[in-house]
């Protein structure tokens, strides 16, 4: 009884999070910039008319009540229904993915949106700092070691696991699994330290600033991950799988947290995107 | 230090990033020792093609303003101050001006030289 209150609140939760809260915060974020960078002073921020993205927008939050209320729907059906529990983590998984798709969507314009803005970007000056990027300048060696102890204390784990011969256990195929996540957050550190910059006219210490934040998260996420996955592994070991879906959901609503900061506006520079500034590249 | 390249000018990517560097070799606002960025990092910062800043930087090595330490990465020449006030494109040009004054005086045509001079650096003679 305990454990279906439970599920249900964390489940609330999960709705609220990720189709309420962020989604309100990123809507809020863009507002803002719309009515204190207008399109009349700063011409670069805006490749299309400011009206396309505000109908961009809208289409974002429509989508995310929509969501919300089935969310909601859901656990009113859920509260009551007589259910054995099996399916609640299918349930909350399910949820997570349909609920990340407006996220995906935003993530899909704001990469046409960039493309649009180095396209319209026809500066034939093109501006680099000559200093090296590293590693160690965006994230402190602390949160890099800590990564690495929590993906070699990992690695015993499994080792240690292995030894029961768990019918259900992955084996070393969750050691490969952990791996393959941490190389592509790897990438994705690497890639934003070295590849083309997507912002034509961002200045060099707001895209340092943008690199510490991406480079920070991937570490998070990686330790997010990790945990996760051996936190799973203890609670299929010690018969525990009833609350699979409660941590699974809390493990949602954390990655949403970590994915879904962003920088804070007041520290970003936006008198490039100002007439007649040109491109930095 | 920030490097400009405007992609109008007639003057080629590479050599104005050669210039660049030399320059800031110069004022001192690169000193010995210090790091340069990848030739990856350069070349898509600035939106070159990678092989315009390889080139550049192997000028530049060749010149012994900076050194390539390989995965350690690049760093400026201890004598770079020194070494960047060597300008081979200015001696090349002198030394082939000197020559082709010599070739003229001697009744070559223009067209003689450029043929011979395209032959020689398409090493068909030799």
């Amino acid at each position: 009884m305990i454990e279906n209150i439970l599920f249900i609140i964390v489940l609330s939760g999960q709705v609220m999070v990720i189709s309420y809260f962020f989604p309100g915060r990123i809507i809020r974020r863009i507002n803002f910039i719309f009515d204190s960078y207008p399109q009349s002073t700063y011409p670069n921020l805006y490749p299309e008319p400011v009206e396309n993205y505000r109908n961009g927008l809208r289409i974002y939050k429509r989508m995310n009540i929509i969501i919300m209320l089935a969310g909601f729907c859901l656990i009113a059906y859920l509260l009551f229904s007589s259910r054995s529990g099996e399916w609640d983590r299918t349930i909350v998984t399910a949820l997570f993915f349909i609920q990340y798709i407006p996220i995906l969507l935003v993530e899909i314009k704001y990469n046409q949106y960039y493309k649009l803005m180095r396209l319209t970007a026809k500066s034939t000056i093109r501006r680099a700092e000559l200093n090296p990027r590293r590693l160690f300048d965006f994230v402190s060696p602390f949160s890099i070691g800590l990564a690495l102890v929590v993906y070699i204390a990992f690695i015993l784990f499994i080792i240690y696991v292995e030894q029961f011969d768990f019918p259900w256990f992955g084996g070393y195929l969750n050691v490969a699994g952990i791996t393959a996540v941490n190389l592509f957050f790897a990438g994705i550190i690497l890639w934003n330290m070295y590849g083309k910059k997507k912002d034509p006219y961002q200045s060099y210490d707001d895209r340092n600033n943008q690199i510490g934040h991406i480079s920070r998260q991937m570490i998070f996420l990686s330790i997010a991950v990790t945990l996760f996955i051996s936190l799973e592994i203890i609670l299929a070991g010690v018969e525990m799988r009833h609350i699979q879906p409660l941590t699974t959901s809390i493990y949602f609503q954390l990655l949403a947290a970590i994915s879904l900061r962003t920088l804070r506006i007041e520290n970003m520079n936006f008198e490039v995107y100002k007439e007649g500034k040109a491109a930095a590249i | 230090m920030e490097i400009i390249i405007n992609t109008v000018l007639s003057i080629p990517l590479y050599t104005q990033l050669v210039d660049q560097i030399k320059k800031a070799v110069q004022s001192r606002k690169l000193k010995p020792g210090s790091a340069l960025p990848s030739i990856r990092q350069l070349a898509n910062d600035l939106n070159l093609n990678h092989n315009t800043v390889a080139k550049a930087y192997r000028i530049l090595e060749r010149d012994s303003v900076i050194i390539t330490r390989g995965y350690r990465g690049t760093i400026i020449h201890p004598n770079a101050e020194e070494n960047s006030t060597v300008d081979l494109r200015s001696w090349v040009i002198n030394q082939l001006t000197d020559t082709i004054k010599v070739f003229r005086e001697s009744g070559v045509t223009d067209s003689e030289i450029r043929n011979a001079f395209r032959d020689v650096m398409n090493n068909r003679n030799f």
